[in-house]
C-alpha cells in the first residue's frame, strides 16, 4: 500500500478525487431513494403493469399521502 | 376533494379510462388480474378536482376472490361520493350483472358505456338514452382508449356526486323479495349503512355478511325454509335464485338497448374466437406456445435472422465474405447471415462501448497516469459495467417481445392451456399467471400471487417465480451461454439461450409438482378467466414501459453494479494485510497474485462447497471466480456478469484486457478451463439459487409467517441439486442411472409420505366426531 502511495502523481490523485466524488454521490442517491422507498425492483413504478400490488409502489403512494396530510 | 371510483368487470377499460383521466402511464395489461390493488390519482380539468381510483376488476359484489374483496371494501368503507361503472358495452348482459349490485348501495353511481368505437365498428348500435330512462340514473358514452367522451362522463359524475342517491333493487318481483324486505327494515333499525345491499346479500348468504349480522341472518334461514321455492329448480339455493332473477332482468329490461347488425348465417364467431380455435386448440397449443418462444428468442438472439444465409446459400457466402473483412461497424449487421434486431443492437453497443473503453484508457496514458489507475477505471470499473451494459439491447428486445404477447392478450391463453395440463398435479392455471410475469421481475410477479385464494398453492408459486428467469439474469444466460458456443464451435446462441429458459421452466413445473404432491398439498383452485380479445397492443404505452425499463437497467448499471466493481477490484488486488498486489513486469503493472487477494482467499475459501456442480475445485486456481460470481448476484443479479467483467483482465493475465465488454467475459470464461457441463451448471445455479435481495425482501412480505425460512432453504436445496444432476449427469453420462434412482426413491418417498398424511388426517377426523 505504502508503495501505492509513494508511487501516486498528481494526475492520479485528480483522477481518484473525481471517482471518490462520483462514489459519493452514487451512495447519496442510493439512500435518498431508498428513504424514498422508489422501487423496490430496481424498475420504474410508472408504466410497470404490476405496480398496483408492489410492496413498494405502495410504500411510496402512503408515503406521498402523509407528506400532504392526507390529502393528494 | 371528491373521491371517484372507478368499478367494473376486469378487461372493461378500468385502467384504460385511469390513465385517461389521470394523465398517467399505469399500464394496461390485456388479461384479468393485473390491477391487484388500488392506483390512485387526480383529475383536473375543466373547473373539477377529483381524486380517481382505479379498483381492481370484479364481477361481483360476492367476494370469492381477494380482489373482489378489495373493491367491495373500498366502496362500503371508505364511501366514495361517486361510482363509476365501467360497462364494456360489446359484453352488456355480463358487465350489467355488478351495476345491479351496485345501484343497491346508497352511492351516487355514473355509468361509462365503454368500448362504444367496437361495438359501432361491429355494425350494432346502442340506446344510452334509453338505458338511462330504463337505470334510473346517469348514462355516458365513452371511448377510453381514444379518449372520447371524458368531458360529458365528468360532468355528468360531478352532478350525481352532489345529489343523494338511495339504492334500489331488480329483484322486487323475485321470490325471496320479502326475505329482502324484512331483512332491510331489521338493518335499517340497526343503523346499517346501504341496509338494502347488505340485506340481499344476507339473504344470498354472503359469508362476510352472516358472520357480521347473525341474528338477521337466522331470520333469513327461517323465513327461505318455510317458503322453500323450488322455482326454475334451484331449490332453497338463494344465491342461484337471486342470480337468475338478476339476469332475468337484464335481458327483458336492458338488452333491448343495443341494436345488432345482420350477419351472415353461421357466421357467429369473432376474429379473437377464430384466432383461439388454433392458439388453444387441445393438442397444437403447446408446440405453437414453444414455437412462439423460440421466434422470441430468435428475433432477440439469432446471428443468422430467419436463417436466410441457409435458405439463400449465396447470400449466406456473401455475409462470410463481409465477416472475414473484420470491419466493427458492418459486423453489427452480418455475422454467420444477417443479425437479428436484438443481434444488431447488441454489436453496435458493442463497438460503441469498445470505442469508450478505448478512449478513456489513450487520454488516462497519455495524461501520464499510472497503468494500475488505468486498470482500475478501464479493466475493474468500465469492465464490469459495460460487460453488464452490452445486454441492454437484448434486454430490451426480449421485454418489447413479451409486452407484446402480453398485450395482445395471448399470455392468458398461455395460462389456460397451461391449466388444462397441470391440473391433474394440483396446479391450477391461475397460478401461472404470475409466473409468466416473472419473466419481467420476480417482484410483481411475487405481489400478483395475491390473487390465489389457497394459500399454499400462493406459497408454492412464490418460491417458484424466480425460475422463470427475469430480465436481471439474461446477462447470465446470454454470456455464459456465449461461452458454450466458443468452447463448442457452435453457432446459433440462441438454442443454448432458449434452452436454459426452457431448463429453467421444467424445473420450476416439477419443483412445483413435488410440493402439491407433499407438503403443499391442497384443492386445486377453480381457474375461470375470461379470453380478453385480442388487440393491438399501444404503441405508446409499449414505448413509455421499455423507457422506464431501460432507463432503471442503466441506473442500476451506474450505481450498483459500478460499486460492486469498485468493490471487487479492491478486494481482488489488495491482500489481507493491504499490500497492493499488482506488480511491475516488463514495464506493466500486472497482477499474478490475485489469488492472495481478499477476494481470492475468501473465494478459494467457498471454492469447495461449488465442486460437486463443476465450477469449484476441479477448475484449479481460477475456480473461485464463478463462486464470488455467484455471491454478488445475491445483490443484483446483474452483478454475476459485472464480476467477471471486473476480474476477466486478472484472470486472462492482461493488464488492460484485449478484449471489452462480453467479449472480455468469454475470453475469461475460457481462461477459466470451465466445460461445458459445469457452464449449464453454473446457468442453471444461477437461475434457480436465493434471487437478488430485492426479491428476498418481496418474498419475506407476500409469504407467511414462518415460511420465509423453508423457502430460502427450498432455492438453495433446489439449485444445488439441478446444478449437480446437470453437472454429473453431462460429464459422466452413467450418473444418469444413479439420478434415476434417486428420481424414483422420491417418488416412492410421496407416495408414502401421502398415504402417512392421509391417514394421520383420518385419524383425526374420527377423534374429533
Amino acid at each position: 500500500m505504502l508503495r501505492l502511495l509513494l508511487a501516486i502523481k498528481p494526475i492520479d490523485i485528480i483522477i481518484i478525487a473525481v471517482l471518490a466524488a462520483a462514489i459519493v454521490g452514487i451512495v447519496a442517491f442510493l439512500v435518498i431513494r431508498k428513504k424514498k422507498g422508489i422501487s423496490g425492483c430496481g424498475c420504474g413504478c410508472t408504466s410497470c403493469p404490476h405496480a398496483g400490488g408492489c410492496p413498494s409502489s405502495k410504500e411510496k403512494t402512503e408515503e406521498k399521502k402523509e407528506d400532504n396530510n392526507g390529502e393528494i | 376533494m371528491l373521491r371517484i371510483a372507478l368499478a367494473g368487470n376486469p378487461n372493461s377499460g378500468k385502467t384504460t379510462l385511469f390513465n385517461a383521466l389521470t394523465g398517467s402511464t399505469a399500464h394496461v395489461g390485456n388479461w384479468p388480474g393485473v390491477t391487484v390493488d388500488k392506483k390512485e390519482g387526480v383529475y383536473k380539468k375543466n373547473g373539477i378536482e377529483a381524486e380517481i381510483i382505479d379498483l381492481p376488476g370484479i364481477y361481483s359484489l360476492s367476494p370469492y376472490t381477494p380482489e373482489e374483496v378489495i373493491a367491495r371494501n373500498y366502496i362500503l368503507e371508505e364511501k366514495p361520493d361517486c361510482v363509476i361503472n365501467i360497462v364494456d358495452v360489446t359484453n352488456l348482459e355480463r358487465n350489467l350483472y355488478l351495476t345491479t349490485q351496485l345501484m343497491e348501495l346508497d352511492v351516487p353511481l355514473v355509468i361509462a358505456l365503454n368500448m362504444t368505437d367496437v361495438l359501432e365498428k361491429n355494425g350494432d348500435s346502442i340506446d344510452e338514452k334509453m338505458l338511462e330512462r330504463r337505470l334510473g340514473f346517469p348514462v355516458a358514452k365513452i371511448s377510453a382508449l381514444r379518449e372520447k367522451g371524458m368531458v360529458d362522463l365528468m360532468e355528468k359524475t360531478l352532478k350525481a356526486a352532489q345529489t343523494k342517491r338511495t339504492g334500489y333493487t331488480v329483484l322486487s318481483e323475485c321470490v325471496v323479495g320479502k326475505a329482502i324486505v324484512n331483512a332491510e327494515n331489521a338493518l335499517k333499525l340497526k343503523g346499517v349503512n346501504s341496509p338494502l345491499f347488505h340485506a340481499i346479500k344476507l339473504v344470498e348468504k354472503d359469508e362476510l355478511e352472516v358472520t357480521a349480522h347473525p341474528a338477521e341472518a337466522s331470520a333469513v334461514e327461517e323465513f327461505v325454509k318455510i317458503n322453500c321455492v323450488t322455482d326454475n329448480g334451484y331449490d332453497c339455493d338463494t344465491e342461484a335464485v337471486i342470480a337468475d332473477a338478476r339476469y332475468k332482468h337484464i335481458v327483458k329490461n336492458y338488452s333491448v338497448a343495443v341494436t345488432k347488425a345482420k350477419r351472415p348465417d353461421g357466421d357467429e364467431m369473432t376474429r379473437s374466437d377464430k384466432a383461439d380455435k388454433i392458439l388453444t386448440h387441445k393438442w397444437a397449443s403447446i408446440p405453437l406456445f414453444l414455437v412462439i418462444m423460440f421466434a422470441v428468442f430468435h428475433v432477440t438472439f439469432s446471428e443468422n435472422f430467419l436463417y436466410l444465409a441457409n435458405i439463400i446459400p449465396p447470400f449466406g457466402a456473401w455475409c462470410e465474405r463481409i465477416a472475414e473483412l473484420e470491419n466493427p461497424w458492418l459486423s453489427i449487421f452480418f455475422a454467420e447471415g444477417l443479425n437479428s434486431p436484438g443481434a444488431i443492437l447488441f454489436y453496435f453497443l458493442d463497438v460503441v462501448m469498445s470505442t469508450i473503453g478505448d478512449g478513456v484508457s489513450a487520454v488516462m496514458l497519455s495524461s501520464g497516469a499510472s497503468s494500475w489507475l488505468v486498470g482500475f477505471i478501464c479493466d475493474g470499473i468500465l469492465g464490469g459495467v459495460f460487460a453488464v451494459m452490452s445486454f441492454l439491447p437484448q434486454i430490451i428486445v426480449l421485454f418489447l417481445c413479451f409486452s407484446i404477447l402480453e398485450d395482445t392478450g395471448y399470455m392468458a391463453r398461455v395460462a389456460f392451456i397451461l391449466d388444462r395440463i397441470f391440473r391433474r398435479f394440483g396446479v391450477s392455471g391461475r397460478a401461472f399467471m404470475p409466473m409468466i410475469m416473472g419473466f419481467g421481475c420476480s417482484i410483481p410477479a411475487m405481489a400478483n400471487t395475491r390473487t390465489l385464494a389457497d394459500e399454499k398453492e400462493r406459497t408454492a408459486t412464490i418460491r417458484v417465480i424466480p425460475f422463470f428467469s427475469c430480465g436481471a439474469k439474461l446477462p447470465i444466460l446470454t454470456a455464459v451461454a456465449g461461452g458454450i458456443g466458443i468452447l463448442l464451435g457452435l453457432d446459433g446462441v440462441e438454442f443454448i439461450t432458449y434452452g436454459m429458459y426452457v431448463i429453467g421452466i421444467i424445473i420450476a413445473f416439477l419443483a412445483l409438482i413435488l410440493m402439491r404432491s407433499t407438503t403443499m398439498r391442497g384443492d386445486t383452485t377453480p381457474f375461470i378467466m375470461e379470453l380478453p380479445v385480442y388487440h393491438m397492443p399501444r404503441f405508446k404505452n409499449l414505448m413509455l414501459h421499455l423507457w422506464d425499463k431501460a432507463k432503471h437497467f442503466i441506473q442500476k448499471a451506474f450505481t450498483i453494479v459500478l460499486l460492486s466493481t469498485i468493490v471487487l477490484w479492491l478486494l481482488s488486488n489488495f491482500s489481507w494485510s493491504w499490500e497492493f498486489l499488482m506488480e511491475e513486469i516488463d514495464g506493466e503493472m500486472i497482477n499474478v497474485r490475485m489469488n492472495e487477494s481478499i477476494l481470492g482467499s475468501l473465494g478459494m475459501f467457498i471454492q469447495p462447497i461449488f465442486t460437486p456442480l463443476g465450477f469449484g475445485s476441479q477448475l484449479g486456481k481460477w475456480g473461485w471466480v464463478f463462486a464470488v460470481a455467484a455471491v454478488t448476484g445475491l445483490i443484483a443479479k446483474e452483478n454475476v456478469i459485472a464480476t467477471f467483467g471486473a476480474l476477466a483482465a486478472c484472470v486472462t493475465g492482461a493488464v488492460v484486457a484485449s478484449e471489452t465488454g462480453v467479449d472480455e467475459v468469454w475470453a475469461m470464461i475460457q481462461a477459466t478451463g470451465a466445460q461445458t457441463p459445469a457452464l449449464i451448471a453454473f446457468i442453471i445455479f444461477n437461475m434457480t439459487t436465493i434471487p437478488c435481495f430485492a426479491a428476498v425482501a418481496a418474498a419475506k412480505a407476500e409469504l407467511r409467517e414462518g415460511t420465509f425460512k423453508w423457502t430460502l432453504l427450498f432455492w438453495l436445496a433446489v439449485s444445488y441439486i439441478a446444478s449437480a444432476a446437470i453437472y454429473t449427469i453431462g460429464s459422466w453420462w452413467w450418473t444418469s442411472f444413479i439420478w434415476a434412482a434417486v428420481v424414483a426413491a422420491v417418488i416412492v418417498g410421496i407416495v408414502f409420505y401421502n398415504k402417512y398424511a392421509d391417514k394421520k388426517a383420518a385419524k383425526q377426523i374420527n377423534l374429533k366426531r
